[in-house]
């Protein structure tokens, strides 16, 4: 229309986007690593208490 | 530090260090981001777009560093043959490689607004790129020795020949004409192109992911520590009854 081009929200279209992006990989990464942790190490106590 | 990489001493200092590394990170992340959000003026060029750096950056410098780290410790391994050398270098691809990822997808959002595009084949960012597949490799062949019982040596080798690609990372801003912003910040001089409202959060998220990296590698050094407690046993079992 008239060659004006709208531009995009930037806190909608990229800051929150980049923002959750980070957070859910770091929050997925601890998270993983924590669990694997727990995991490993309930298993190797148990295993070294029979 | 040959005293500390004993696996038994190692693991009793990981076990303190976890928890108060995690809370370290978690807390000085936050407050990092919740600034570099909310409390940080917008940028007198960029505008509000400015804020992806608090995500972009720390995340930059974290594939990076991570990667001399890995490298280190795939040295280590190699000409000492310690194996928690090995431990770590394999705790430490999982977490540079997310970084990485991070990075380059934070990159592209920020580039989009400031340089009309989320993707252009540039010095900085097609070397960052090759880092990711650098770590993605490292991972592919550790993980494929790890399966057949041997010590990663194909992998360490790989990861020194990566080192390659660290200086290319650094200087790609001032060899080749680039879109990418040279660096505002110098740790050799401890100077710094950004003003303290904006350089305060950038500094606090650093010091956040950082923590987060160094508590991601040791829980899972812990828990490969603890996998091969499990595995030494479990074949100690077998010899037994055989």
């Amino acid at each position: 229309m008239n060659g004006v081009v709208a531009r995009p929200d930037l806190w909608s279209s990229f800051i929150v986007p980049a923002y959750a992006i980070t957070l859910l990989g770091l929050v997925g990464l601890l998270g993983w690593a924590y669990m694997s942790m727990r995991s490993a190490e309930k298993r190797a106590d148990e295993v070294k208490r029979k | 530090m040959h005293r500390y990489a004993n696996p038994a001493r190692f693991l009793k200092i990981a076990r303190v260090a976890t928890p108060i590394v995690t809370l370290l990170g978690l807390a000085l992340t936050a407050a990092g981001l919740w600034i570099g959000l909310f409390a940080s003026p917008p940028d007198y060029q960029q505008g509000e777009s400015v804020r992806i750096m608090y995500v972009h950056v720390p995340a930059a410098w974290l594939g990076a560093g991570g990667y001399l780290s890995l490298a280190i410790a795939s040295a280590t391994a190699l000409i000492w043959r310690h194996p928690l050398a090995t431990i770590a270098a394999r705790a430490i691809a999982p977490a540079g490689a997310a970084f990485t990822a991070i990075c380059l997808v934070s990159g592209a959002l920020w580039g989009k607004p400031t340089w009309g595009t989320y993707w252009v084949w540039d010095a900085r960012l097609t070397s960052m790129l090759v880092l990711l597949f650098l770590y993605l490799g490292y991972l592919a062949l550790s993980a494929s020795e790890a399966e057949k019982g041997g010590e990663g040596r194909a992998a360490a080798i790989l990861a020194l020949v990566g080192v390659i690609n660290l200086p290319i990372i650094k200087y790609s801003v001032e060899w080749w004409n680039t879109l990418h912003q040279g660096s505002s910040i110098s740790v050799v001089n401890a100077s710094s192109k950004i003003a303290p409202e904006l350089l305060t959060p950038l500094l606090l998220s650093v010091a956040g992911f950082s923590f987060l990296f160094a508590a991601i590698v040791l829980m899972r050094m812990r828990a490969m520590l603890a996998q091969q407690r499990l595995d030494a046993r479990s074949r100690r079992l077998a010899e037994a009854l055989a």
